[in-house]
């Protein structure tokens, strides 16, 4: 699956990753939990309390985002070079800049995103920006390239041709 | 500060060029920017703080741009391209003033809308556009013009260590240049302030600003626009070549401009080579001082004559930018330290003095000066080491040595103080033939003065001196006038 995040889910998304990467060496037993030792001694399945597990679930925030076939047997090193490639598709995240006269909703940004996987169809990182000066449209910057789709630059080019203010339509 | 580029905002640029980039990794005065896809070598980046840059290099992913800012740039700053290549304005506004890298004027701020622009890096011209160097270039300094003599449109290096008196020679041959109309343009490289100021002050002081310019960045101002000054000052003088008028440009100094450009370089990552000094140190010296020569002009040719320093250690000329800036020019000019300190000033060392062109540009006259003076020395410096063994003295070693302090005094000029062509000839002639026989240097100077200021103040005496020069075929010819003639003119110039 193409990673997509914004700019604000990036730091959260890296804290998980280093917290995936850092625990997945403790099997079964969290630090400090005297309840999870007396709970091997008396046999009791303590298999969902394992971080690794925890990555490998389907209800792991980061499995959509890892290597499948790294995952196939689930073992330490396998998941560990999973996250590893993941963190590599972050530091080269493409990125798109998005500037709007509006602060967009959840449901904007996802569908954002949505549009962005399955037409870009590459690990991309998008930069909402704010600004009201905009008034309504874009301003879109991909790989260097400048497209102001705004408002207000219509605007201006429609004004630019009147001299002043007698000549605009009624 | 103003975030536009020759009259465009920043997003007017956006607009136009519909690319941007963003800063990405920051070594001052270098920063690498992601984006920019369209961007050329040397081609200008405007800043969203306002500030310039140059692109220097056009890597993978990112391009290398070099600020021309004292201030480092901020990481995530945006930048534009300008689509143009860096230019300065050029225009006969300029002459009087002092001006930057970047054809600003270093202490007023002004709103000048200039009318031509030209771009500071410029291809040098071919042979078809070059004719042979053909005219001397007078210094007013007499012991250049009579034993290393220069011609227009060439490049001769000046060379020695510091304090000898490379600058004070360089500010009298501009004097002599400027008071014949030529237009001078002196670029100091990386100097402090006070020298900058010193020659200002010299220019204003021997009221020439009409036909001189200096370009200069301090050792404070920014790397990038210290690089900068010798290929504007360059471009300026290119202008006014191609109005028709004859260049004398200095730049002082290129050692230190190396020296700039190896920080640069190594900011940039380049590879060090010799001295730590990157591949294309030559190359960054020879297309500037290839762009200098004699031109064919629309009625006469017209010339750029270029006179780079370098500054030596310990009288070292044997170092990597000193072979690389002698190789390149057209003969060099000593300054000794030897020299110096035994009293001679302008410290010239004419045995080890090279002009490979401004021998042709001498009249025959001149050429018979010329030899007799460089056999002479040859005679002095051998009598002169005979003498120091304290061996007898006859009358013939006592003659040698007499004529040799005469001539000693006579080609010792202090600041300021410059003879016009005529004018030395004419007094190198008269210590020849023995009409000049003090050899006390406060007689002779004051003597030397006189005939200085008289050439200058009296019409009639600088046309007699004047028609008798230009009228000798030879030097023995003129000898042989002199020996009618000498005790008049003595007489008419000790009675002034």
């Amino acid at each position: 699956m193409y990673l997509v995040l914004t700019d604000s889910e990036l730091a959260e998304f890296l804290d998980d990753l280093d917290n995936a990467e850092h625990s997945i060496y403790k099997r079964g037993v969290r630090a400090g939990m005297a309840e999870d030792h007396e709970n091997i001694k008396q046999g009791e399945n303590t298999l969902h309390e394992d971080p690794l597990n925890e990555i490998i679930s389907d209800k792991s925030y980061l499995k959509p985002y890892l290597d499948s076939s790294a995952l196939h047997n689930g073992s330490i090193e396998s998941v560990s070079k999973a996250l590893k490639e993941l963190r590599e598709r972050v530091e080269n995240l493409c990125k798109i800049q998005l500037t709007t006269s509006f602060v967009p909703n959840a449901v904007f940004i996802e569908t954002l995103k949505d549009w962005v996987r399955n037409n870009l169809k590459k690990d991309t990182l998008i930069d909402m920006n704010y600004d009201p000066e905009v008034l309504g449209g874009a301003i879109v910057v991909y790989n260097g390239v400048y497209k102001d789709y705004s408002l207000s630059k219509s605007l201006d080019n429609y004004f630019k041709g009147f001299a002043n203010v007698n000549q605009l339509p009624r | 500060m103003l975030t536009s580029y020759r009259g465009k905002e920043f997003n007017s640029l956006l607009q136009e060029t519909e690319e941007t980039g963003f800063v990405e990794i920051v070594s001052h005065p270098i920063v690498y920017i992601s984006g920019l896809p369209g961007a050329k070598l040397n081609e200008v980046v405007l800043f969203d703080n306002g500030e310039i840059g140059w692109v220097l290099a056009l890597l993978k992913d990112k391009v290398e741009v070099l600020v021309l800012s004292a201030h480092p740039t901020v990481l995530g700053t945006q930048a534009v391209r300008t689509n143009s290549l860096l230019e300065i304005p050029v225009g006969e506004e300029m002459l009087g003033r002092s001006l930057n890298a970047l054809g600003r004027s270093l202490y007023k701020s002004e709103t000048v809308h200039y009318k031509e622009y030209r771009a500071v890096e410029a291809p040098s011209p071919g042979i078809d556009k070059r004719e042979k160097i053909t005219q001397p270039l007078e210094t007013g300094v007499a012991v250049v013009d009579l034993a290393v003599p220069l011609g227009k449109g060439q490049r001769e290096l000046v060379i020695g260590d510091r304090k000898t008196g490379k600058s004070e020679f360089l500010l009298q041959t501009m004097l002599t240049q400027a008071r014949k109309g030529t237009i001078c343009i002196y670029a100091c490289i990386g100097k402090k302030r006070i020298d900058i100021k010193k020659t200002e002050d010299f220019i204003s002081r021997n009221k020439i600003g009409n036909n001189c310019i200096v370009v200069a960045s301090s050792s404070s101002d920014p790397l990038g626009l210290i690089y900068l000054t010798p290929y504007s000052a360059m471009t300026l003088a290119e202008y006014f070549r191609d109005q028709g008028r004859d260049v004398l440009l200095i730049l002082d100094d290129l050692s230190s401009h190396a020296r700039f450009y190896r920080e640069v370089s190594l900011i940039g990552k380049r590879f060090p080579g010799r001295a730590s000094y990157p591949g294309d140190i030559f190359f960054t010296h020879s297309r500037l001082l290839e762009r200098a020569g004699n031109f064919k002009g629309a009625e006469q040719p017209v010339s750029i004559t270029c006179l780079p320093v370098v500054e030596t250690v310990e009288g070292d000329i044997s170092g990597y930018i000193q072979t690389n800036i002698m190789s390149i020019t057209d003969g060099h000019i000593y300054f000794d330290m030897e020299v110096f300190d035994s009293g001679r000033k302008p410290a010239v060392n004419y045995f080890l003095s090279v002009t490979r062109v401004g021998r042709q540009t001498q009249s025959k006259l001149r050429w018979g000066v010329n030899r007799e003076l460089f056999s002479f020395f040859t005679l002095l410096e051998k009598t002169q080491a005979f003498v120091h063994f304290g061996a007898e003295i006859n009358e013939g070693i006592k003659a040698t040595l007499s004529m040799g302090n005469r001539i000693t005094n006579f080609l010792s000029q202090s600041m300021g103080q410059v003879f016009s062509l005529n004018l030395q000839i004419l007094l190198f002639s008269l210590i020849w033939i023995g009409a000049v026989k003090d050899e006390d240097e406060s007689i002779t100077k004051v003597f030397f003065d006189k005939a200085s200021n008289l050439y200058e103040s009296d019409p009639n005496f600088r046309k007699q001196v004047d028609d008798l020069i230009n009228s000798s075929d030879d030097f023995n010819a003129l000898l042989g006038r002199l020996a009618h003639d000498s005790d008049d003119i003595m007489t008419y110039i000790n009675n002034k």
